[in-house]
């Protein structure tokens, strides 16, 4: 019974993978093509919150609006991320995080009737490496996320890829000498999205994000930021297509720590 | 029945404990050997003593010693033993005393079984019966000069018979080469001729009846006789001679004849007397004891009655008045300073020292003649003669100058008031009375030109460091890098401590000058300490700010940035307190408030760096709608501005 059940299934990948390869071919173009720019905005909430010596929640919430038939931007809602995780600093450079994300995805095409709201789920794990340089700080971060998605007619099946993310980051402080409350910064940011997974023919540079942010410390617990970020992209159904997208980005960073006074005294400094 | 079973065994046990507590109750003789001491002499001692009421009675032989062959052979020893009886507490019978001082030559020498030791040095001995404490029948004092363990010289010896503590018969005291010779009569008065048979002189006290009549000198150029108490005595009392009769004969006899007397009988009594002394002391600490020569004489006795008496005390005060002041002027060292270069100072420093040899010296006489138990055997006329040879001094004190060779004299407006002249004691005690009343009159006025001379030092002083407070407040305030209200209130102390340096410029030389020249001193000085920490309020304020300072990890940046801590204290330190200060020093600044406002900003300070690391949830939350400086000051535990 598991057999049959294992060569059926097995069958019917193979099906899936010869359409969708059938599908490209058909309509893989000799030469790449670049869809329109879309116009976005983000609305980023990133939380850290220390909840013990090591341990912090890290909870984000986005808000992300695109552009509409007749308004740019923010016509209607994109997605909303819920991203959180228990993250783990082993240093004050480095930390590590584990966690889940629930984004609930809203049926953009403004033609469809299928569905107007999916979820997707996905596993994520991230390691981020911090180094001073001069008088300021730059950011490696991996980032890898386990993917479940659905397409939005009701008969779709979930398919499962795997993101391989690389982002380097910098912040160069610009109204001091360095970065500390009372600061307005610089962000240039760079990130390559790679994927994976059976569903993944050719399509495997999901995503290059290219953003600048100017930041400013408020306070050693709260960072506000804004950005423009462009992207490009494979799209899944065809390699040859990219997608581009110019994203204004709008970031809160708030850092509470919820122990009690005495517990945070001794361990603000770890190693040194 | 059975109960008189039962109380036999008891009776005989009463019977027995009786019969056993009896001797231990009554004379039953202890025995003690071990170290002892007794004033200055520390040894062995082996003695037998009863218990008699809880007091230790000496019953029987006593023998106290000490010697020390280390000492001896190291430097010196000195050694002592004391043998003798006590009978019922008190020393009596046979007593023998030695007391030694010896140096060996360090040579040893081995005879029969014994070590031998030369020693070199003084052995004094004394030896004689006691009878209840008193001497009784012959006693030998002796001292000896030994070398080589051989008597090379007697220094000191003394033979004198007693019955029952009277001498008796005839006595010797030899002293180096000198001897004594005397006799008694049965109640120990001094009778007939003693006589001193020196080496080139002999002395003879002639007694007579204990009375001394004449004394005599034969030296080998001739022979020289002064009659003491004449025939034409009054009332006479019989007292020991001793160093007061001695001192009684001194003021009989002139200043020549006293220097005779230093060396002769008297100084062999005296130093028989203390030989006597030596060994009183010792068994007087025994039990009692009476151990003194007691050679009886008689004198001339003229008590002093109860006038002479009050007026004696009249004396004695207004001396020790009087020394007082001579003293305290003369030792003066300001006084000693400014009589160079004040005339009229130099003089009356000179008066002072006049007054203190002529008026002073012969009142401490008398004071020394009360202390010394004399006066009531001295007549007032002699005392007189002995006190001032060449009479009665003047009231009026004349002074020579040497430098310009003129005379100034010095007399109490009122000296008229007092009477040099009339009986002894009243006279004495006027005297007394004009040597003080003189001495206070110089002493006020040397003291106040003293004193005027201190302060017009002290005030050039203060006026100096006016100058010098008022140049460093400038600086403070040319120099300052405060701004705005602070800078405003720096400019404010400048304008007061200006003001009041003017005002006090305008003073005339009063008296009250020197006061207000201490208080105007005290006043910049409060202006200028508040004026420092105002000028240094920025740097505080800095000081605060970094102090609530904490290091925190932002997770965003992977860094440590400085968070501020309490802010809602320094939130009202620096917009609540510290404006409210300086609107006081802007408004109504004065000395005292300048001294307040200082004081405050110091403890605030002090105040604001303990609330850093003290708990104050509970404060901040106080503090969160708290808008008046003086209950916020009162939250921080600080005084508030209001006295």
């Amino acid at each position: 019974m598991k057999k049959i059940l294992n060569y059926s299934l097995g069958i019917a990948a193979l099906f899936f993978l010869i359409g969708t390869i059938q599908a490209q071919e058909e309509v893989l173009p000799f030469e790449s093509k670049y869809k329109d720019p879309k116009t976005k905005l983000w609305f980023n909430t990133y939380g850290n919150i220390r909840i013990s010596k090591r341990l912090f929640w890290d909870a984000q919430t986005h808000f992300r609006f695109e552009e509409s038939e007749n308004t740019p931007w923010v016509g209607q809602i994109g997605q909303v991320y819920n991203r959180h995780a228990i993250g783990y600093i082993y240093s004050k450079k480095v930390n590590f995080s584990l966690g889940g994300v629930l984004r609930v995805n809203f049926n953009t095409d403004e033609a469809s009737e299928d569905r107007s709201v999916v979820p997707e789920f996905r596993i994520w794990h991230q390691y981020q490496f911090a180094m001073p340089l001069y008088n300021f700080m730059i950011y490696h971060r991996l980032r890898i996320e386990h993917r479940w998605t659905q397409d939005f007619p009701d008969d779709s099946e979930y398919i499962f890829r795997n993101r391989w993310r690389y982002m380097f980051r910098a912040k160069i402080p610009l109204s001091n000498y360095k970065l500390e409350p009372k600061t307005l910064y610089v962000s240039p940011e760079a990130e390559l999205i790679m994927q994976s997974g059976k569903a993944v023919v050719a399509s495997p540079m999901e995503d290059l994000r290219l953003t600048t942010t100017l930041g400013y410390i408020l306070t050693p617990r709260v960072t506000v930021a804004a950005g423009m970020m462009y992207s490009q992209g494979q799209t899944l159904e065809n390699g040859g297509i990219y997608k581009q997208n110019w994203t204004m980005r709008f970031h809160i960073y708030f850092s509470p720590d919820i122990r009690k006074v005495k517990n945070k005294l001794p361990a603000i400094h770890f190693e040194d | 029945m059975k109960s008189t079973i039962r109380s036999w065994p008891l009776g005989v046990l009463i019977l027995l404990l009786l019969c056993f507590s009896l001797p231990s109750n009554g004379q039953e003789e202890l025995h003690y050997t071990g170290p002892f001491q007794v004033g200055n002499y520390t040894g062995e001692v082996d003695y037998t003593y009863q218990i008699n009421n809880g007091d230790t009675l000496l019953q029987g032989p006593f023998n106290f010693r000490r010697s020390n062959l280390g000492a001896l052979l190291d430097q010196k020893d000195k050694t002592f033993s004391i043998t003798g009886d006590f009978q019922e507490g008190f020393p009596n019978g046979s007593w023998q005393f030695k007391f030694g001082e010896f140096e060996s030559d360090k040579k040893t020498e081995v005879v029969g079984y014994q070590y031998r030791v030369n020693i070199n040095g003084i052995q004094q001995e004394a030896k004689g019966m006691i009878a209840k404490g008193k001497p009784d029948g012959t006693w030998i004092i002796s001292e000896e000069e030994i070398a080589d363990s051989k008597i090379k010289e007697t220094l000191f010896k003394s033979t004198i018979n007693y019955a029952n503590g009277v001498p008796q018969q005839s006595f010797q005291i030899e002293r180096g080469k000198s001897t004594l010779v005397g006799r008694f009569l049965r109640n120990g008065l001094a009778h007939d001729e003693w006589t001193l048979f020196g080496e080139d002189l002999t002395e003879i006290w002639t007694f007579n009846n204990g009375l001394l009549t004449n004394l005599q000198w034969e030296t080998g150029e001739g022979r020289r006789s002064v009659s003491v108490y004449g025939k034409s005595l009054g009332m006479s009392k019989i007292i020991n001679l001793d160093a007061r009769f001695t001192q009684l004969l001194k003021l009989q006899l002139s200043a020549n004849d006293t220097d005779s007397l230093a060396e002769g009988i008297s100084l062999i009594l005296d130093k028989n007397a203390s030989r006597y002394k030596k060994l009183d002391a010792i068994l007087s600490q025994l039990g009692p004891s009476e151990f003194m020569p007691m050679f009886k004489v008689k004198v001339p006795y003229a008590p002093l009655d109860s006038l002479e008496k009050k007026q004696f005390v009249t004396i004695k005060k207004e001396y020790d008045r009087s020394s007082g002041l001579a003293k305290g002027l003369l030792e003066n060292t300001q006084l000693n300073l400014l009589k160079r270069s004040d005339k009229e100072a130099q003089f009356l420093y000179e008066v002072v020292q006049y007054l203190d040899t002529i008026f002073v010296a012969p009142l401490q006489k008398v004071v020394s003649y009360q202390e010394q138990n004399i006066l009531d055997y001295i007549s007032r006329e002699q005392l007189m003669a002995h006190l001032y040879t060449i009479g009665v001094p003047s009231k009026q004190v004349s002074i020579t100058s040497e430098r310009e060779e003129s005379l100034r004299l010095f007399e109490l407006v009122n000296a008229k008031d007092y009477e040099f002249e009339g009986p002894v004691f009243a006279s004495l005690s006027q005297i007394a009375k004009y040597t003080r009343a003189s001495l206070e009159q110089i002493a006020d006025l040397l003291y106040k030109k003293v004193e005027n001379e201190q302060q017009q030092q002290e005030l050039v002083m203060l006026e100096k460091q006016m100058i010098v407070q008022i140049n460093q407040l400038h600086q403070v305030i040319d120099s300052t890098e405060a701004v705005d209200n602070t800078l405003k209130g720096l400019e404010r102390i400048k304008i007061q401590a200006e003001e009041r340096l003017n005002s006090y410029s305008t003073l005339p030389n009063s008296t009250g000058k020197l006061e207000k020249a201490k208080f105007l001193t005290g006043c910049l000085n409060a202006f200028e300490n508040l004026a420092h920490h105002l000028d240094s309020l920025p740097q505080k304020e800095r000081e605060i700010h970094e102090k609530y300072k904490d290091a925190v990890w932002n997770p965003f940046m992977a860094n440590l940035m400085d968070e501020e801590v309490k802010k809602r204290i320094t939130l009202v330190y620096h917009d609540i307190l510290i404006p409210d200060i300086l609107k006081q020093v802007n408004t109504d600044l004065d000395c005292e408030k300048a001294v307040v406002l200082h004081r405050l900003l110091v403890d605030l300070h002090d105040r604001m760096l303990q609330l850093r690391d003290e708990d104050t949830a509970k404060l901040e939350r106080k503090l969160r709608k708290e808008k008046n400086p003086k209950t916020i000051l009162a939250l921080f535990n600080l005084q508030s501005l209001e006295k």
